[in-house]
């Protein structure tokens, strides 16, 4: 008894799509006894409505056709299974997404055979129940920026056990290389300093530092993480840091922490308030000479000390990794490579260096710098040299900087050259008041560049927007409020845990307005600027709200467990073929057959196929359930190519999405499969899919995983047999995918479609072939 | 009465405007967001103030055609090709600039000078003419003389539409 | 080695410094040149109507791919009218259709040929090779401080030129001129525009141009080196007039790159070409000891 919900979705969907004409279309199908138009599914009266037809209708199946699964899925597998219809056996159709959003014409035919295959796959669906399994509570968060700190601190007073994982030799990140936070001036080391501490002392926190994440393996609800700790050479319990290891260092390298302006020992304190608060010896510049471990009364330094991999165990993650400024090579017209050529971090460290001691700036030359230009937008907005968004902060902090350089330097005349002010914070309009009335000038243009002067000074032209003079200035220092990038190492760290990347190569929000924390992978959360620049206000609140989901997520200590991984019947030979497939280690082989952990599988499959025996099968995804739903989508296709797409759901279903989102048009041909992987399509599956009318099979898989090399396997053994038939191997063709490139998608299936409609449809000779 | 110095926005000439934005020159005109690099980075506004690569964009972008074809600023830009490469948009200016000349000179305006200059190489072929005066010099120099007169070239400028 | 040599219309009738200059470094370096019946390359032409300026450039790129071989330029104008034009047509279906239906009816039977096209200071500095030229040096120009004027076409739009030097600071010229013994100036507006583009519209506006790398070199260098006809148009040929108006002194000897490295590669300055040099190089060439 299947009921049929479909959602007009207030325009967005009955937009394009006669959803009367669908209704009326599938109103006649196999074991359906409801279809319902609403005109907003989610909304309480829809959700009443679905509720109310499964008691009237005795409804056992629930067909849902609105928008992508990937936003209510779950809350309405809940309304269901409240109704009494087993949460398993919902359809979620996409008929937005797409559907109406990236077509015009033809869109109410693909949604009608889009609604068919979900009703053809519902008749397949056995009720199945979610494994309720003891997950680790423990936490790892990796990043010891404020966001790393506030999500360390807040969950660790709700009883959790953290392990912070921190690059470099002390915890702080950017936020301790800040003189004073914008707008209220507020001393930045002295606000995050006892956090710090705290960090330190917190019984229930474990802190790793010159640490990184080395790989991850299991699932949600239990990751293994080898954790790399670089040695330390000093002992930080016992350092009383008294210098003296540092006074007799002969080595001297730039400091990372004044942001190469000054220079540190190899023996070094990476600054005053740092935790652990101890030296480090910098063991890629040092020489050896052993005079530090002379000069320790202590005798708290090894030079032998070695590098060492932890395990860490955690049930989620959160990813807190922050920011770099943009590289050099972008801002080239500026002349960064010049000492007066300075970025913000680096203005910071000198107002804590230099003005705070009451010192003056001064130029190389000795003379006093008399005058600065602030250059905004260096490198941001510029897809051309640069990155192509707007940085968020660097219009307030070169106004904090300004006032600040003005405060200790009367006599400093400050130029602030921008594009845009974007003063949206509180209490940002009044700082920026604040800046005109202290004679900060504000010129509305950008330069192209500056050019050396042969005094040491900058001539800066410009042509101002206000008053449409060309402008030329000769000033001593120039400041570039440069781009903030994700931190080195970011693209890395985020394959290796399994995490999307969004265009702007921040880490993709599940969600960007009603789950911006959440990654797309279960368990791993996203905090502060790795997923987009912001300001500290903005990055605490992240990791407040991530604290708070890792607490939904893992606070009981229990998981429930999708159903939808491997489950072995009939016979086995203990061949090991599933054993070896499996590259997350779930499966192990026992006495009688493989034993499954639920939480390291992540359901892709690639056992079902590995099987020589055909005893492994994922419940609702078989190869069945999969042509059962293929029948339903080819439905009406006679008129010209369909296009079978298998995308794996979670990066190229969502890419997908996305596109539509975006309202990028292609094709109405292609009917997408969504498929927890594409490891569970086999050979056979394909072919009868064929047979059953798919003129065309693109698959859409991870680029470079594991899933992606079995595609690549499968798409050639199709295509061999294809040939063997007589059948054009361009039939099938795998597409990999990475979300950053989501807007390509559409062309992809473009092309496709245009490749096959060219080869034409199969007859009906090849098709029975197919089928055999 | 005195002249409405305001400029009313329904002046804005929508044919302009779709014929501007149908060009490849001007495929991204529309992701000018004033920030002046051009204009700064300019050696035509160094020395000329009325010319601004900015204000030409802003107006071209708004469909202000008359002004946009007012006291021939457009024919001023010297194709350096230094806000090219230094636009944040990649805007392309002087694309966009070669895109209105074109459009101005297919309605007939077009500074006299150039247009007597396209008569001369409609006539020679070539920009200055060569003639037995210039081959004996060239013979002078050891250089080879330089007989035919490029037909094609004639032709090609001849052709209609 | 051998090239196809595109003269564009100013050199071989106004420039022949140019010209003669280019073809007895030829000779020397053991490049052959193969001249061809080629018209005026469509640069003044795009302003007006660039399908017809492009067609022009392809009618050409025709005459020069016939003889199989790679086209050198002198022009740094055409060079980067006939670069362009190929860019054009391998990218933009509308245009090469335009193109199409021009050349068609002009009688110019033009199939897609896109011979290679460079500068002749690129390939003497890509192809040929720095230390190839430094090899063939026999007086070297020691002493002699030269102050480059690489121009904009022969860097810009760099999308045109991938792989080769640097718009914002260009620098294969100044290798170009090291090669030859003389120093190469560095200084602030190198890649200023001689204002040759606007010369038939504005001429006021162009000469502003001008003058300005006039008055910032001045005093400062013994030549400047050039490798474009507007170019030399703008700062040799104009330069008294410029002193004129503006009341100043220059008196920069403007120099091709061929003239300059004709001197150092031992070739009789005779052969060069600078009786067409308006200001005179006299005081330069006893600098340079020949």
């Amino acid at each position: 008894m299947t009921g049929v919900f479909i959602c007009k979705c207030g325009g967005n969907i009955s937009g394009t799509v006669d959803c009367e004409e669908v209704r009326d279309s599938v109103k006649g199908e196999e074991d359906v006894n409801a279809v319902q138009v609403t005109e907003f599914l989610c909304s309480k009266p829809g959700l009443q409505l679905i509720q109310g037809s499964i008691k009237s209708h005795g409804l056992d199946r629930v067909v849902v056709a609105c928008c992508s699964p990937h936003m209510h899925e779950e809350m309405f597998r809940g309304i269901v299974e409240e109704a009494g219809v087993n949460r398993h056996r919902l359809v979620h159709v996409n008929l937005r997404e797409q559907c109406s959003w990236v077509h015009d014409r033809g869109a109410t035919e693909k949604a009608t055979s889009l609604v068919k295959g979900g009703i053809a796959r519902a008749h397949t669906l056995e009720p199945l129940k979610e494994m309720v399994v003891k997950i680790n509570r423990d936490v790892l968060v990796i990043g010891g920026g404020v966001a790393g700190i506030t999500a360390a601190l807040q969950l660790s007073k709700g009883g959790f056990n953290v392990s912070l994982v921190e690059r470099r030799p002390s915890i702080g990140g950017r936020m301790a290389q800040l003189s004073k936070t914008f707008p209220t001036l507020d001393c930045s080391p002295c606000i995050l300093s006892p956090r710090m501490a705290e960090v330190g002392n917190d019984e229930n926190i474990r802190l790793l530092t010159g640490a990184e994440v080395a790989s991850v393996s299991g699932g949600p609800g239990e990751y293994h993480v080898k954790v790399k700790i670089a040695p330390r050479g000093v002992d930080a319990d016992k350092c009383l840091k008294c210098g003296r290891c540092g006074q007799v260092c002969p080595t001297e390298v730039p400091n990372e922490f004044e942001e190469g302006l000054y220079k540190r020992k190899a023996a070094y304190l990476p600054f005053p308030q740092a935790v652990p608060s101890s030296y480090v010896i910098d063991f890629e510049h040092c020489k050896r000479c052993g005079a530090c471990v002379e000069a320790c009364p202590v005798g708290a330094i090894d030079l032998d000390d070695q590098e060492k991999t932890v395990t860490v165990d955690a049930g989620s993650m959160i990813v807190a990794t922050g920011f770099d400024l943009i590289g050099d090579e972008a801002l080239r017209t500026y002349h960064p490579e010049m000492s007066s050529v300075v970025n913000a971090l680096q203005v910071e460290r000198l107002i804590e260096n230099e003005l705070t001691e009451g010192k003056v700036l001064t130029r190389r030359n000795g003379e006093r710098v008399k005058s600065i230009a602030y250059i905004l937008c260096a490198g941001s907005r510029d897809p051309h040299h640069g990155v192509g968004y707007c940085s968020s902060v660097c219009c307030a902090y070169s106004v904090k900087q300004a006032i600040l350089l003005r405060k200790f330097l009367p006599f400093l005349k400050v130029y602030i050259y921008y594009t845009d002010m974007r003063m949206t914070g509180r209490g940002f309009e009044d700082f920026y008041m604040e800046a005109r009335e202290k004679g900060i000038q504000f010129i509305h243009a950008k330069p192209g560049g500056v050019t050396p002067l042969d005094d040491g000074r900058f001539e800066v032209i410009v042509e101002d927007q206000d008053t449409g003079l060309m402008l030329r200035n000769q000033v001593d220092l120039v400041v570039l409020s440069s781009a903030m990038v994700p931190s080195a190492g970011t693209g890395e760290l985020a394959s290796r845990l399994g995490i999307a990347l969004g265009e702007d190569l921040f880490v993709a929000p599940k969600h960007v307005k009603l789950d911006p924390i959440s990654t797309l992978r279960e368990g791993v959360f996203a905090v502060g600027v790795a997923t987009g620049t912001k300001d500290i206000h903005d990055s605490v609140i992240d990791a407040r709200a991530a604290a708070s989901h890792v607490y939904n997520f893992v606070g009981d200590g229990t998981a429930r467990l999708s159903p939808a991984k491997p489950v072995h019947e009939g016979e086995c030979d203990l061949c090991g073929a599933c054993t070896g497939a499996c590259v997350r280690g779930a499966l192990t082989m026992g006495g009688k057959g493989p034993i499954l952990d639920p939480v390291s599988c992540n359901g892709c499959g690639a056992c079902i196929s590995a099987c020589t025996k055909g005893s492994l099968r994922i419940p609702n995804n078989s190869g069945d359930t999969l042509l059962e739903e293929a029948k339903g989508l080819l439905s009406g296709t006679e008129g010209d190519v369909a296009v079978l797409g298998f995308f794996d759901d979670n990066i190229s279903y969502t890419a997908a999405d996305n596109a539509g989102t975006a309202r990028l048009h292609y094709p109405t041909n292609i009917r997408i499969v969504r498929m927890p992987s594409t490891a569970l399509l086999s050979k056979e599956t394909i072919l009868k899919a064929m047979g059953l009318g798919a003129d065309g099979v693109l698959i859409c898989e991870v680029e470079e995983s594991h899933e992606a090399e079995l595609a690549a396997k499968l798409v050639s053994d199709v295509s061999e047999t294809l040939k063997g038939f007589g059948i054009e191997p361009e039939r099938i063709h795998l597409q990999p995918m990475v979300l950053p490139i989501f807007k390509m998608l559409p062309k992809f299936v473009s092309d496709f479609t245009e490749q096959v409609k060219k080869m034409g449809k199969l007859t009906a000779e090849k098709r029975k072939l197919l089928l055999k | 009465m005195a002249p409405d110095s305001i400029v009313d926005l329904s002046e804005a000439d929508t044919r302009f405007l779709r014929r501007l934005e149908a060009e490849l020159g001007a495929s991204d005109l529309s992701k000018c967001f004033q920030c002046g690099v051009c204009t700064a980075s300019c050696p035509v506004r160094e020395v000329e103030a009325s010319f601004s690569p900015r204000r030409i964009m802003k107006l071209a972008k708004m469909g202000l055609k008359k002004q946009v074809y007012a006291s021939d600023t457009i024919w001023l830009c010297s194709m350096c090709f230094m806000c090219l490469e230094r636009c944040p948009q990649d805007v392309r200016p002087p694309e966009v600039m070669t895109v209105l000349r074109n459009m101005a000179a297919k309605e007939g305006v077009a500074p006299a000078n150039l247009s007597k200059l396209l008569d001369i190489i409609k006539q020679n072929g070539r920009v200055y003419s060569i003639d037995d005066f210039t081959n004996e010099e060239r013979g002078d120099r050891g250089l080879p003389a330089i007989e035919t007169e490029p037909g094609f070239i004639k032709r090609i400028l001849e052709v209609k539409g | 080695m051998r090239y196809g040599l595109f003269l564009g219309c100013t050199i071989p009738t106004r420039q022949m410094n140019y010209e003669q200059s280019a073809r007895e470094v030829a000779k020397v370096l053991g490049i052959e040149f193969i001249d061809g019946d080629y018209g005026c390359c469509g640069f003044p032409v795009e302003s007006v109507d660039e399908v017809k300026a492009f067609s022009m450039a392809a009618a050409n790129l025709k005459i020069a791919s016939a003889s199989g071989d790679v086209l050198v330029t002198l022009c740094s104008a055409c060079g980067e009218m006939l670069c362009k034009a190929e860019k054009r047509l391998c990218e933009d279906a509308e245009t090469t259709k335009g193109v199409g239906k021009v050349l068609m009816q002009a009688n110019v039977s033009y199939a897609g040929e896109k011979p290679r096209v460079l500068h002749f200071a690129r390939m003497l500095h890509d192809d040929y090779g720095l230390d190839n030229i430094r090899a063939k040096v026999v007086k070297p120009l020691k002493g002699l401080k030269i102050a480059t004027h690489p121009g904009c076409h022969y860097v810009r739009p760099s999308t045109l030129y991938p792989g080769f030097d640097d718009p914002e600071f260009p620098g294969t010229l100044d290798r170009l001129v090291e090669v030859t013994g003389a120093e190469a100036l560095d200084y602030p507006g190198k890649t200023d525009c001689c204002g040759g583009g606007i010369l038939a519209v504005r001429e006021d506006i162009a000469k502003a141009m001008t003058g300005k790398k006039l008055a910032k070199l001045t005093g400062k260098t013994d030549a400047m080196v050039i490798v474009c006809p507007f170019c030399g148009i703008m700062y040799d040929k104009y330069q008294r007039t410029l002193e004129e108006e503006l009341g100043k002194e220059f008196g920069l000897p403007v120099l091709y790159y061929p003239q300059l490295l004709g001197l150092a590669l031992g070739i009789d300055s005779s052969k060069l070409g600078f009786d067409v040099n308006s200001v005179d190089v006299q005081s330069l060439l006893e600098k340079a000891g020949v």
